[in-house]
């Protein structure tokens, strides 16, 4: 590597890692909570548990979501439901989202939390509000929305950047040095050398795919909007694919919603499902419901797909194949969020994201720590990460 | 010009660990998950604990004034 491709790798790995540091060390401060969400949230909310059934009512018929929609509705009898939600590891609990209409920005949203099995309210979970709450916001957007999220986007695309260059500064920088050495006996300034270019390199590829996947994750709004319209356009064309057939009649009365989510399990037998959206919201259509299901596998159950059925004739169509970026997008989130190994997968999640602290922290630190500026040759060796 | 093969071969293994880390547990349940848990734990070993000797020390026998480079 010459000296004019050194100096410019240098500047490069400089510059955009003081753009997007103390963005990043946000990120991963904010981010350390959130990766124990499911488990926080399991101690703060312990009272949203189905209990336990009496004996006699075991082998009850299992309310029908109708029972559900009607037990919402009467709970919050000013407000219509938008979304059913299941939880996979729940599986006796339904989530129900409410609102004032179908077509709000869901921003006074209310969330009820609902026994599967009988229809009885168990309570609202208050989601995005105190500590946590705070945390996802500071992660998210900054609390301003959509440039919010795409100007974390943004930074971290520059954390790349970042460690790429970092990445190439490694090689010149590990001339006369074994891996894993940092100098002990050396000043300050060399040891923190020495750890950031080792702790960076050492976790290069985990930081590379959840900053990666995190920059993807700030678009979600954009790709959702846009498959979205994917799908109304196939079905104002014409070009949905019928999985099956409508009939009219025989919809027995109070089985309206219970026979939508029926005839999306007839249709695709091998799924489960994950979400069921009412017609007029963003995931439906005007006169459609949307089921949204999800695959058996640890792999496919990241993969969502979206079905949408007409509730007076049941017929269920298929508007459009998920496009790349839903696939993308979906396999995004558990890659950014790792929450897909239990809980000794969420603990070395937490330790790399510390281990990316001390890397952005003594980033920091070497830069304030930056010898004046020299031409002499034997600077170059102290340089490059400064 | 520095060997890219000394250099990069252990990062390489790090990077390749990394990767099953990241995706064993997303393909399989089970053994999958204890295949990332092993590879992250040996990542996260290696940032944490691992470190090479320094050798440039020079032997205890010169005098003190001698060790100052």
């Amino acid at each position: 590597m010459t000296t004019r491709t050194l100096r410019a790798w240098t500047w490069l790995h400089r510059w955009s890692s003081l753009v997007c540091t103390l963005f990043l060390l946000l990120l991963c401060l904010t981010g350390l909570p959130l990766i124990f969400s499911h488990e926080i949230g399991e101690l703060t909310r312990p009272g949203l548990h189905p209990p336990p059934m009496a004996a006699d009512m075991v082998n009850r018929p299992r309310a029908t979501l109708d029972a559900v929609d009607a037990a919402a509705r009467e709970a919050r009898p000013d407000l219509v439901p938008l979304y059913f939600f299941a939880e996979e590891d729940e599986p006796d609990l339904w989530y129900v989202k409410l609102d004032t209409r179908t077509d709000t920005d869901e921003r006074n949203a209310v969330l009820l939390a609902l026994d599967a099995r009988t229809g009885d309210l168990l309570g609202t979970p208050e989601f995005g509000t105190g500590f946590m709450g705070l945390m996802y916001r500071l992660h998210v957007d900054l609390f301003a929305g959509l440039p919010g999220k795409l100007f974390l986007g943004l930074m971290g695309a520059l954390f790349i950047i970042a460690l790429i260059s970092g990445t190439v500064l490694y090689a010149p920088f590990m001339r006369k040095l074994d891996f894993g050495t940092v100098r002990r006996d050396r000043p300050a300034r060399i040891r923190w050398l020495d750890l950031h270019s080792l702790l960076g390199i050492v976790t290069l590829v985990w930081a590379l795919v959840v900053g990666g996947t995190g920059v993807v994750n700030t678009w979600a709004d954009l790709i959702l909007e846009s498959w979205q319209r994917d799908q109304i356009e196939q079905l104002a064309s014409g070009n949905a694919t019928p999985l099956l057939a409508g009939e009219l009649g025989g919809i027995a009365a109070g089985k309206r919603v219970q026979h939508v989510l029926e005839r999306a399990q007839a249709a695709a037998p091998h799924m489960r499902l994950s979400m069921l959206a009412y017609p007029g919201t963003l995931l439906g259509t005007p006169e459609h419901f949307a089921v949204i299901l999800h695959g058996d596998t640890p792999f496919t159950s990241r993969l969502r797909q979206s079905l949408l059925v007409h509730p007076e004739t049941g017929e269920v169509l298929q508007a459009s194949a998920r496009p790349w970026y839903v696939t993308l997008f979906q396999l995004s989130q558990p890659l950014h969020f790792g929450d897909y190994g239990g809980l000794p997968l969420k603990i070395l999640w937490a330790v790399l994201d510390l281990i990316t602290i001390v890397v952005l922290g003594s980033g920091i630190y070497l830069w304030l720590t930056k010898p004046a500026r020299s031409k002499g040759r034997d600077q170059k060796e102290t340089s490059i990460h400064a | 010009m520095p060997d890219p093969w000394r250099i990069f071969r252990i990062p390489m293994l790090l990077a390749i660990l990394n990767a099953v880390g990241l995706f064993a547990a997303l393909l399989a349940d089970g053994v999958g998950d204890l295949v990332s848990w092993l590879a992250f734990g040996v990542v996260a070993w290696v940032a944490l604990a691992y470190r090479k000797n320094t050798s440039r020390k020079p032997p205890r026998h010169l005098p003190p004034q001698t060790r100052a480079r």
